[in-house]
């Protein structure tokens, strides 16, 4: 590894003067499972890492006022899979959250790590995306809110200004009726990276039976974590049936815009988002059910 | 520039002033002699270089060892107490698990963490909590059945060897 400059911060407005001030020659270290790899392997050179580890109100998972949850970006990912906070407030938040890596790279990586690094193929982040969560994002000039769903700009992009960093996420707090689901394919169960990955969102109307809201969002299928907005609009306000959950996976394979590479082919992966949007949008109204 | 560390690695204070860019596995096996945690891959994926922090069995090959400023670091060489091995080192002696052994320490370290929080796990998550740690020999049926007797309490603790074996003496001039 090169020689880089260290400092580890204990106020936020320090880091964000640091990672202000350097410019592209700074860099913030969350987990470091993706960066200091980077730095090893892939020779990118950081003559300063900004560690976030002694930032207090990074940290954290709490439920508010309102009955939304805030989950510092400094949460890892074993804080966010095991939280019980998480786990019933929006299941599938924690379901993405365990399968980052392994149990070693969980207890290191982090949820804003899994967001900041901006790969296509995340698995915690569509779950943020789909349940319409707002990071808070501070910076030298304050603080504002942002959609996690248009953080992303591409592959490895995020629309941060200098000195940026992300604090924090607030999901909202989900309507009665709803369930959620997170599930991959993968050829391996452990340590592998999602060739599809579907976020599923499912608020059902009292009758239980009706779909009153969804909200299907996609990983390593595009190059950001779109909704699939034509398999939304086809399950909305309609009954639950097997041939709706067909029609909406077929319409999110034709919302993906996937590329061949060494993990799957563009074709391939088209087919596995039609099969896994039906299995992620039926466990989730299964559990939208079993809610209520 | 040169920063100060200090944390306590198998419960004896360590201080030193070191370079950012060392990575805790560099401090413990080439500045504090520990070689129990074995450099495998280098990218969090083998996990070889396992160790606890703070408790928590973490990658010491993509932590930095100034992120583990303040913490208490646990090696393979920590687990035993004076007397006997842990429960999953005796395990491993007792099974034959282990092949060329460069997973050993790794699997050890992450296997008496993952039983600690999770004592009686299912067939499915035992091996769900070992997935983290690639055995390259294949060894794995073994490396199963012994942590399975350590979940049944089927273990005699192992005595730890009463004199410890002396270190060979430095090699003189250049390697």
């Amino acid at each position: 590894m090169r020689r880089f400059d260290y400092a580890a911060p204990t106020q936020t407005f320090e880091a964000c003067a640091l990672l202000a001030d350097r410019g592209e020659e700074a860099c913030a270290l969350a987990g470091g499972t993706d960066l200091i790899i980077q730095m090893r392997e892939r020779g990118r050179a950081v003559p300063l890492v900004v560690s976030l580890r002694n930032l207090a109100d990074l940290k954290g998972i709490s439920q508010n006022d309102d009955g939304s949850l805030t989950i510092g970006a400094m949460a890892t990912g074993g804080e966010v899979t095991d939280s019980c906070l998480v786990r019933d407030h929006a299941l599938f938040i924690s379901e993405g959250a365990e399968l980052l890596g392994s149990i070693q790279i969980r207890n290191r990586g982090t949820l804003g790590g899994n967001v900041g690094n901006a790969a296509p193929s995340a698995d915690a982040a569509p779950p943020l995306v789909a349940a319409g969560a707002c990071a808070s994002i501070v910076g030298a000039k304050g603080t504002r809110e942002a959609a996690v769903g248009d953080l992303m700009t591409g592959p490895g992009q995020l629309a941060l200004g200098p000195g940026e960093l992300i604090q924090s996420f607030t999901v909202p707090a989900l309507p009665a009726h709803t369930g959620t689901r997170y599930v991959r394919h993968v050829p391996r169960l452990e340590m592998d990276i999602a060739v599809v990955g579907i976020a599923a969102l499912i608020t059902l109307e009292d009758d239980l039976e009706t779909i009153k809201d969804a909200s299907v969002v996609l990983s390593a299928v595009a190059p950001t974590w779109p909704h699939a907005r034509t398999a939304e609009e086809v399950l909305k306000g309609q009954p639950v049936s097997e041939k709706l959950l067909a029609h909406a996976g077929e319409a999110a394979a034709e919302d993906s815009r996937p590329i061949s590479d060494v993990r799957a082919s563009a074709g391939y992966r088209r087919m596995m988002v039609d099969v896994y949007t039906r299995r992620a949008a039926a466990t989730a109204i299964e559990r939208a059910k079993a809610a209520s | 520039m040169d920063y100060p560390l200090q944390l306590t690695v198998n419960g004896v204070g360590v201080k030193r002033i070191i370079e950012p860019q060392v990575r805790l596995l560099d401090l413990l096996r080439e500045d504090l002699g520990l070689t129990g945690a074995k450099e495998g891959c280098g990218t969090g994926d083998c996990g070889a270089c396992t160790v606890l922090i703070d408790g928590s069995p973490q990658h010491s090959c993509l932590t930095l060892a100034v992120e583990a400023e303040g913490a208490a670091v646990t090696t393979v060489e920590g687990l035993a107490s004076d007397e006997k091995l842990n429960a999953v080192q005796s395990a491993f002696v007792a099974a034959g698990a282990t092949q060329c052994g460069i997973c050993t320490p790794g699997f050890v370290v992450m296997a008496s963490a993952y039983l600690r929080d999770n004592p009686t796990p299912t067939d499915h998550e035992l091996r769900m909590g070992i997935a983290g740690n690639l055995c390259r020999c294949t060894g794995y049926e073994t490396i199963v059945t012994a942590l399975h007797s350590v979940i049944d309490g089927k273990v005699e603790l192992i005595d730890v060897a009463p004199e410890p074996q002396e270190l060979a003496p430095e090699p003189e001039g250049e390697l």
